[in-house]
Formats: structure tokens, C-alpha cells, sequence
């Protein structure tokens, strides 16, 4: 796969939760393909400005922790997120800056300390070829990524053209990810919340929720007092990312990013990207609260994070040290 | 006139809608989900992000920080009063693209249907009309999804109608064509799953490799055409 010349990631130590993913597949969802794409947009897009890139450019999810690469020729990386103990050849470095390695140089990521998922960039980013516009694997559906198949240990992802910032780059300490030991999520009623009634949207901003050891990248899964449904049966509909189904049990399940495209359960509403950015960032045990949000509200904090993104991006390509 | 609270539009997510054109899914819903889903994707182009037809529902997700939600209800106000226009002239029927007919050959068989010797029984039929009945009935597409390319045929004449099995089976073949209640499926991969097996169709219907990489769309009808073994394997069938 690696061309001579070309430098590339020797992956030396991975688990199941590292991905190969960019910013999701669109289009398809009509054939049933979910969007996929990284979970914490935000920290993605920070990773790949650390070293250069587009904010589209594939680079690596990685869930739990506990994963090592080593260099094959010369590569500049960033790791943004969870806060994962960052090692190059067995000492600590900075998460949040832009890394150059050379060949052989080996970088390993610790278990995480707080937080579930890290970004790993690389600069020019990983070349695989992309599946209906998208490198984002999803693995139920045997898509994307290296073959639709999890990567495996021993085996490289090659890296595409330039050699990145000559410079490092980074991202102060103020901007950077960390993790509240209680999340409030902002979520917009959704077409079911007459249905469901309203003292039970009322209910559901009161509970506290902990969220499940069996969530994954298609759903959030999240217990609380279980709110009381009635019986009722639906035709399958569209899902979009952040809808909150509630089964007959009375638990909620957040879609997140591998969700399936239709279904027939209820839904509350539906977490805004915002909020899909820190659930991405809970793991089992976090405890969440949900907040009610007009769909203008919404619309005008999403425009005003874009901004200040777009802005440290800027800020971070054009940063010396 | 009977007050009629549809169409109704829902927010369903910051960046996305709802749709709903009827209390219940019939092929007169299903050409009107399929007629305001090619007009919203030509209106409004990039601006879209994903368009999912369901039974009565269309689900729009577009790009909200570039596309104002007060234009974007505007547009689909207007297209529904059209679409009410329409259907009160009974112009709907003419939809485009809603005439079309796919006939997807099935190789009957308890070889590559394990459970069709079990459903004629449960029905007191003969496999030979067990497949006739089968076969005969014109199907819609009211809705893809579960996994990429699975296709929702509705509706299964009720002679035959079976529900799921009570375990689903670990691995279902490519191809295999299957009924669940009133409705019937072709799975597209290889998969858990757990309706009834009645036989298989040798023609892939999704591969990402071709363009369109599905043939079916939400909205077509389909027929199934009962074929010989041999011809089944000519056709590439697996056994």
C-alpha cells in the first residue's frame, strides 16, 4: 500500500475504537448509509490546523486509548481531545501542538485520564481513497476506512503529500478540551414531543442521566428515572444525528454519528452538533442533564462556536512560536 | 370536506425537518413523499445534506448555517399547496419517476429459502402457490434503510404474511429474498437477520463499485419473477 518515497503511519498498537474518519459521509443516506464522521468536530478540526490541513482531511479517531505508531520516513502529527498521556520515545509530550517525527520515532497514547476520544492528524493527511465523497469507516456497514474492515496492528496508513508546518503550532491551554465531571446538553424539541407529552419533556430536562457502558458510535445509551410512555405503534422515519429515541422502556439512546437512517421508535428532539461535540467526549458513568433549546437559539450558538473556530484556526496556521 | 390536519411540518433536529404527508403509507402517499423529494433536492441543491423518504415522512437535513430555516419553510410551503393542487386534480399519479417498474428474478427454493417449506405449511398452501402468491403481488419500495442498499417492499399479500422468527438467524445470505409481516426485503449483504427465507435473488442490488450503486429507489415498484435453478446459477447465484 505504502509507495517508496512516500512516508506513512506504521500502526503498532491499535484497538477497535481507532478509525480512520473525517467529517462524515453526506448524501447517501437515502441507500441507508449513515453519515459516520468524527464525534468531536471541534477537536478534529483543531488536530488537523495543528498541522496544516484542510478541516476535511481524513485523519484518526481514537477511542479508550492504549494505541502506539511509529513513524515510516518523516511525518508531522497533533493529537487534540481526550486527555490521553502522549509519549515520543517514552517521554512526555504536549497534546496540542504539532509533532515532527522521523523515521522510526515511535508516539504512543496512554489510556485516557479524562474525556473518550483523541484526534490524531497527520500532516497532508492519511491518503485512502475515499468511499461516496468519505473516508469515515463504518464498520457495521463494511465502509470506508482501509476496506470497511477495522485497521490492523502491523499494518501502515500512508501519508499524503506535504510535509507540514516547518514550525510547531499549538493551541493555548484555555482553548483546549476538558472534561466536566457533569455535562448539560443542549437539545431541540422534536416532532414525537406531542406524543410524548409534556410533562414528560418537563421530566426529561430534570432527570440526570448517566451514560451506559454499551453506548457506541451509533448510540448514546443513557439511564435515568425512565420516563413513562404509552404504547404506540410508528412508521419508520428519517433519523438525524442527536435524536433522542425513547424505547418502550423509557431510556433514552442518543444517535450519534454511525446512527441507522430509519426508524420507528418516538424521539423527544435531538441533541445539537454542539452537544454531539461533549457527548463525544463522555464515557460510561458521566452523568448528563439536558436543556431544552429554540431551534433560533441554536442556530445562533452554532454560528457564533463557528466563528470563534474558524477564527483559532486561522489563528493557529498563522501562530510562530 | 373533511378537515385534514396533513401535510405536517416537524422540527426535528437545529438542522433538519420532518415531513409528514399522511396519517398512513399507501402508494398515493409514496408518489407524493417521492414527487417532493425530487423537488426539494432541485430547489435547493447543495444546500441539502440528506433527503430520507419513509413510508409518509420526508426527513430534510440541510446545511444550517448557511440555508435560513424561515426560506427553507417557505420552499416546502410552496411545493405542498402545489403538491394539494395536484392531488385535488388527481395529477399526481404522474408524478416522474414514480412509474417505475423492476422485475428482480427469485430462485424459489428450500435451498436458498430455508424457511419456504415452513411458511407453506403454517398456511396451509402448497409451496407451488406459496411462491405463485408471492410472485403475483406488485410491490412499493416505501422506505431503505436498516443497513445500506435493504429495501422495504410493502404489501405482502396477507394469505402469506409471517411474522419475524423469535431468534434471528446470525448470518443471512446476500440475495436472500424474505418476508416479515406484510412486508418483504431482498438483503442486500450478507447479515444477521431475522425474517423468513423463501428463496434468493441473484441480482446485487446495492454495490458501491457501480453508479447509481442502487438500483432500486424509494417510491419504485417491484415485481418478483420466479426462476429454475439453472437459471439462477447462470445469473450468478450462489448455492
Amino acid at each position: 500500500m505504502t509507495v517508496s518515497n512516500q512516508s506513512a503511519l506504521l500502526l503498532q498498537q491499535v484497538n477497535p475504537w481507532t478509525q480512520l474518519q473525517d467529517l462524515g459521509r453526506f448524501g447517501a443516506a437515502n441507500l441507508g448509509l449513515t453519515q459516520g464522521g468524527v464525534v468531536d468536530r471541534t477537536s478534529a478540526r483543531l488536530a488537523n490546523a495543528l498541522v496544516d490541513n484542510d478541516a476535511t482531511a481524513p485523519l484518526l479517531e481514537i477511542g479508550l486509548g492504549a494505541v502506539q505508531f511509529s513513524a515510516i520516513g518523516a511525518v508531522t502529527v497533533a493529537v487534540t481531545g481526550a486527555l490521553m498521556p502522549l509519549l515520543l520515545n517514552g517521554r512526555p509530550v504536549q497534546r496540542y501542538q504539532s509533532i515532527r517525527l522521523d523515521h522510526g520515532d515511535e508516539l504512543r497514547l496512554g489510556y485516557s485520564q479524562a474525556g473518550a476520544r483523541c484526534y490524531l492528524a497527520v500532516s497532508g493527511g492519511f491518503a485512502i481513497e475515499p468511499v461516496l465523497g468519505s473516508v469515515s469507516t463504518v464498520l457495521r456497514e463494511g465502509i470506508g476506512g482501509v476496506d470497511g474492515l477495522p485497521l490492523l496492528e502491523g499494518s501502515q496508513l500512508p501519508v499524503g503529500g506535504h510535509h507540514g508546518p516547518e514550525i510547531c503550532r499549538s493551541v493555548e491551554y484555555c482553548y483546549q478540551f476538558k472534561a466536566r465531571a457533569m455535562q448539560n446538553i443542549p437539545f431541540v424539541a422534536g416532532a414525537q414531543q406531542a406524543v410524548l407529552g409534556a410533562p414528560n419533556l418537563i421530566r426529561f430536562q430534570q432527570n440526570l442521566y448517566q451514560v451506559q457502558a454499551n453506548s457506541d458510535r451509533m448510540g448514546m445509551r443513557l439511564k435515568g428515572t425512565p420516563l413513562a410512555l404509552e404504547q404506540q405503534s410508528m412508521l419508520s422515519e428519517g433519523i438525524c444525528l442527536g435524536a433522542i429515541q425513547l424505547p418502550p422502556d423509557g431510556q433514552p439512546i442518543v444517535m450519534l454519528n454511525d446512527h441507522q437512517t430509519i426508524g420507528g421508535y418516538p424521539k423527544i428532539g435531538a441533541v445539537t452538533r454542539l452537544g454531539i461535540n461533549a457527548l463525544g467526549q463522555c464515557r460510561a458513568g458521566h452523568l448528563l442533564r439536558f436543556t431544552a433549546v429554540s431551534q433560533q437559539q441554536a442556530v445562533t450558538f452554532a454560528r457564533l462556536h463557528e466563528r470563534w473556530l474558524t477564527a483559532l484556526e486561522l489563528q493557529i496556521r498563522g501562530r510562530r512560536s | 370536506m373533511a378537515y385534514s390536519e396533513y401535510p405536517q411540518i416537524h422540527q426535528a433536529g437545529e438542522d433538519s425537518l420532518l415531513i409528514y404527508l399522511a396519517a398512513v403509507a399507501n402508494p398515493q402517499v409514496l408518489s407524493q413523499v417521492q414527487w417532493l423529494q425530487q423537488q426539494v433536492r432541485q430547489q435547493l441543491g447543495d444546500l441539502l445534506l440528506d433527503v430520507v423518504p419513509s413510508y409518509n415522512s420526508l426527513l430534510l437535513i440541510y446545511d444550517f448555517l448557511q440555508l435560513d430555516q424561515s426560506q427553507l419553510l417557505r420552499c416546502i410551503e410552496d411545493l405542498l399547496a402545489q403538491l394539494a393542487a395536484m392531488t385535488q386534480q388527481k395529477h399526481c399519479a404522474a408524478a416522474p419517476e414514480s412509474g417505475r417498474q423492476i422485475e428482480l428474478p427469485c430462485y424459489y427454493s428450500s435451498e436458498t429459502g430455508p424457511d419456504l417449506v415452513i411458511i407453506a405449511k403454517q398456511h396451509q398452501l402448497s409451496i407451488c402457490d406459496l411462491i405463485k402468491i408471492h410472485s403475483t403481488q406488485l410491490y412499493q419500495v416505501y422506505a431503505i434503510g436498516f443497513a445500506p442498499g435493504f429495501a422495504y417492499l410493502g404489501w405482502v399479500d396477507p394469505r402469506i404474511a409471517t411474522p419475524r422468527l423469535h431468534t434471528p438467524r446470525l448470518k443471512v445470505p446476500a440475495g436472500s429474498v424474505a418476508i416479515a409481516d406484510r412486508q418483504t426485503a431482498v438483503y442486500p449483504a450478507t447479515s444477521p437477520g431475522g425474517w423468513n427465507l423463501l428463496g434468493n435473488c441473484p441480482v446485487r442490488l446495492f454495490d458501491l463499485q457501480k453508479q447509481p450503486s442502487m438500483i432500486l429507489q424509494t417510491g419504485d415498484a417491484v415485481r418478483f419473477v420466479p426462476i429454475e435453478r439453472a437459471e439462477y446459477l447462470r445469473l450468478g447465484g450462489l448455492l
